[in-house]
């Protein structure tokens, strides 16, 4: 029902993309690209920004990006050099951006920057004494009212169409309800005023249902203020602040226009006064509510955007008359239809960008449960056809593998629409770390590796908070100051590597610290304090290093105002592994600090190896397997601890019995060894019965319906209909080491 | 325009759906809050009419659920009940209610405001 509210969620996601970009031409251009390009693209980005912010009424986002983007024009124009371009700046000034945008979109309060606007100011300075484009409209105090209300579209918008479906003539929105109309009327002058609690919008109350309910041939006048509009920074989207001044002529007493209004708003929204000046507030109607400078400001933009001299010059020749129309609407409609003609100028650059469509990932979803099932029916097919006598089959096999074959086509471009590099996420963290250096005063290089390995678009979105944290966490208590570093002996500059990589079906993301490492004694000390580890019990470096996940312990003196925010590393923890993920550190004292992320690649599908054991059959996910072999040709080695080794190319492996440690029911008859990888890049051997097959199978999660299976990462449904547990690697060997296991004997006799 | 009307008393519910669809209106109906909720979210309503005192989930109640779910954030409430104190009505509008109207409804009133919300 609210199209706008829908819009302007768009105009936010465009603004990532559009942040993203700019971040990426400025930091192209500082690192020594003269590509003009590059500028235009930067400018393109910043320009767009402002104008979807214009629109939408986010002035303070208007105000900055209209100084940055008239500095980039002097890069653009070749007003100043390239190579003389303070590209620093502008990076902070792109951040800047980012938080208004962030600020307008959420309840966050963003920093006020003036800093940053008197820097951007002086970039092109002693060259101002040229004729800017801002100057001469500013100097225009008959600038038309129209171009100002561009600044706040939406207040406009709305307080225009107020009354305007009150009734089926249609009072006041056609024609000028000028005063005059009602001068002859009996009846007397009311100012209603209606001062709305914030949470108008989430009461879903549009002003124009409240202004309807009064009698539209009644209203002489409304005015929207927009006075008490907070800063951008502390400005919530779904806040209402405006105020609405209605004047009307009425022959209705004070409390039954009460009744008229009281339907939806409190006693305390509104008042209703005798009109003190009645004609006052109809002519100060015409004239919208912004700051001249802000009025300067948008006709800079307006005559920046280009070719609509003709509507413009009109206005501008003639103010008088246009201001003279009581109609905001009126008033504002040739303006509005300006600003749609700026594409047109950035038309040819578009053109050689690729084609792409917006598309709700709810639809491919959808898309993707069904290639789910038609994968499932697929292989249900195969098994039927399996049975068939030998010339029928052989005439449908072709048909069936022709199926195969385009089903897994169709599943892998599904997919790929899903599929996005990290490098989504990575672009975020150049900032964070350029603003957590400044915060805590260290210096620090990110390298980042790896930024264009795609994963699904459900775990991109899953990768930022914990990346962040980690982040986070090793600026905050892994790296040293400068001095601290350089006493011992290590280069002022710290470095944190940001890695991607796939690895055994999954993607494993590592960051690395070369500061301090985990102090593990004050670590040990604060769990043993907080009861977490009893006092009598030695843990092993390793042990103390992964206390840092524990709950309870991310409080008082480790939460500082930069990696403190109120979520711990244990909250971190329990996200990723409720995704099926696992996050681990590595300290060396002294050395630095590594956090290894691992999340699997998708959450609907995997390419599966189906074996049996006993009667059960299991699905390992084949990009944990390497290599399969025979168990009998394998020799094995039996450890003084009783667990079994193998030397797989010349490294000694252990050796597991899948049917032991899954409790797999019936005999198990071990033939194959299948070597796996795990996550840390270990090799282990897993003894299985047989194996089934090769084909994809559609995860289907155990936790939704069982809650954790140890061992298992999901389910998923085989061609002929039963169930099988995917294995996970990992996961199983910690459920071999824990002993915690049924034993199969228990199981046969309980059987 | 589609809408839900919630209230416990069949008569007035008939007779309120009755009046909405005699206006053109689509209306599904539910005798309770909760009945209410999964009206809402198989039916999707353009607006909501809610009475306030019903069994196992009142008014209230309901507005609160449907402004916390997603896609009953910009559905406007109706309110239609007997009550009329300051206090109950201040708490409707905490919950997130858009409009109240006392009972007996006027039908022309009612179909009035209605039509207000449609676009």
């Amino acid at each position: 029902m609210d199209p706008l509210a829908e819009l302007k969620q768009t105009f936010f996601q465009e603004c990532d993309e559009l942040l993203g970009a700019l971040e990426q031409k400025l930091q192209a251009l500082d690192e020594g690209s003269n590509d003009p390009e590059d500028v235009n693209a930067a400018f393109r980005a910043i320009h767009s920004i402002k104008g979807g912010a214009g629109a939408f009424g986010c002035t303070e986002l208007v105000a900055f990006s209209h100084v940055f983007e008239a500095s980039l024009d002097h890069l653009r124009s070749g007003r100043v050099a390239i190579e003389d371009a303070p590209f620093t700046l502008f990076l902070r000034c792109s951040d800047a951006v980012a938080d208004l945008v962030a600020a307008a979109r959420n309840d966050e309060p963003a920093v006020e920057r003036p800093d940053l606007l008197a820097a951007l100011e002086q970039v092109g300075q002693d060259l101002q004494a040229e004729p800017p484009a801002p100057a001469p409209a500013a100097a225009n105090p008959d600038a038309p009212p129209g171009v100002a209300a561009l600044g706040n579209l939406l207040a406009m918008v709305e307080a225009g169409s107020g009354a305007a479906p009150a009734s089926a003539d249609d009072g006041w929105d056609d024609e000028p309800a000028g005063p005059v109309a009602t001068e002859a009327r009996p009846g007397r002058a009311l100012r209603l005023r209606i001062a709305p609690e914030a949470d108008l919008f989430r009461r879903v109350i549009e002003p124009r249902v409240v202004l309807g309910s009064l009698p539209a041939e009644d209203i002489v006048a409304i005015r929207c203020d927009l006075s008490q509009v907070p800063p951008l920074e502390s400005l919530d989207v779904t806040d209402c602040w405006m105020r609405f001044d209605v004047d009307l002529h009425t022959e209705l007493s004070v409390e039954e226009l009460h009744g008229r209004i009281d339907f939806s708003l409190g006693g305390e929204e509104f008042e209703i006064a005798p009109a003190e000046d009645g004609p006052d507030l109809a002519e100060t109607a015409a004239e919208p509510e912004v700051p001249n400078s802000v009025a300067a400001d948008l006709s800079a933009i307006l005559a920046k955007l280009g070719p609509a001299p003709e509507a413009l010059d009109e206005a501008a020749s003639q103010p008088a008359p246009v201001a003279a129309v009581p109609e905001p609407v009126a008033a504002a409609s040739p303006v509005l239809r300006t600003p749609p003609r700026a594409p047109v100028n950035d038309q040819s650059a578009r053109q050689r960008q690729p084609v792409s469509v917006r598309v709700d990932l709810e639809r491919i979803d959808k898309l993707m449960n069904l290639v789910g099932e038609i994968v499932i029916t697929q292989s249900m097919l195969v098994e039927c056809v399996r049975s068939l006598p030998y010339d029928v089959y052989a005439k449908t096999a072709e048909g069936i593998l022709t199926l195969s074959r385009q089903t897994r086509e169709l599943q892998d471009h599904v997919m790929a629409v899903r599929a996005q590099p990290v490098k989504a996420v990575f672009q975020r963290m150049p900032r964070l770390v350029r603003e957590l250096a400044q915060t805590l005063g260290k210096e620090v290089r990110l390298v980042l590796e790896g930024e264009n390995t795609e994963v699904d678009k459900t775990i991109i979105e899953e990768l930022a908070d914990p990346l962040t944290h980690m982040i986070r966490n090793s600026m905050d208590h892994g790296l040293e100051t400068p001095d601290e570093r350089a006493e011992a002996g290590k280069p002022r500059e710290g470095t944190i590597r940001l890695i991607a990589e796939h690895r055994a079906g999954r993607i494993v993301i590592a960051v690395t610290d070369d500061g301090r490492g985990i102090n593990r004694e004050k670590l040990l000390a604060k769990a043993r304090s907080r009861g977490l580890v009893d006092d009598d019990t030695r843990l092993a470096p390793e042990e103390i290093d992964q206390l840092i996940f524990a709950a309870g312990l991310s409080t008082a003196e480790q939460v500082s105002d930069v990696s403190g925010r109120g979520v711990g590393m244990d909250v971190v923890r329990r996200n990723v592994e409720s995704l099926g993920g696992r996050i681990s550190v590595d300290s060396e004292p002294g050395r630095g600090c590594k956090f290894t992320l691992a999340l699997p690649l998708t959450l609907a599908v995997l390419e599966g190896m189906v074996i049996r054991c006993g009667n059960d059959r299991y699905v390992i996910p084949i990009a944990s397997v390497i290599e399969t072999q025979h168990l009998a040709s394998t020799p094995i080695e039996r450890l003084p601890f009783g667990q079994e080794v193998l030397r797989w190319r010349g490294e000694v492996t252990p050796l597991y019995r899948l049917g032991d440690v899954m409790g797999s029911m019936g005999t198990t008859d071990e033939n194959i060894v299948i070597i796996a990888e795990t996550e840390r890049g270990n090799n282990v051997g897993i003894a299985v019965d047989e194996i089934v097959g090769q084909q994809q199978v559609v995860v289907k999660s155990l936790e939704a319906n069982y809650g954790t299976v140890n061992g298992a990462s999901a389910a998923t449904i085989l061609g002929d209909g039963l169930v099988a547990l995917i294995l996970d690697i990992d996961s199983m060997l910690r459920l071999a080491a824990s002993g915690d296991r049924v034993p199969q004997s228990d199981l046969k006799m309980a059987g | 325009m589609k809408i839900l009307a919630i209230d416990d008393t069949k008569t007035l519910l008939s007779l309120l759906s009755l009046t909405l669809r005699n206006a053109g209106h689509e209306v599904a109906e539910a005798e309770n809050g909760e009945e209410g909720l999964s009206k809402f979210d198989q039916f999707k309503p353009d607006l909501v009419i809610t009475d306030l005192n019903m069994p196992i989930m009142d008014g209230i109640e309901f507005t609160r659920a449907c402004r916390s779910r997603p896609t009953g954030q910009n559905t406007p409430i109706i309110v239609l009940t007997t009550e009329n104190g300051a206090e109950i009505k201040a708490e409707g509008r905490r919950a997130g209610a858009s409009a109240w109207m006392v009972k007996p409804f006027e039908p022309n009133m009612l179909l009035g405001l209605v039509a207000r919300y449609q676009n």
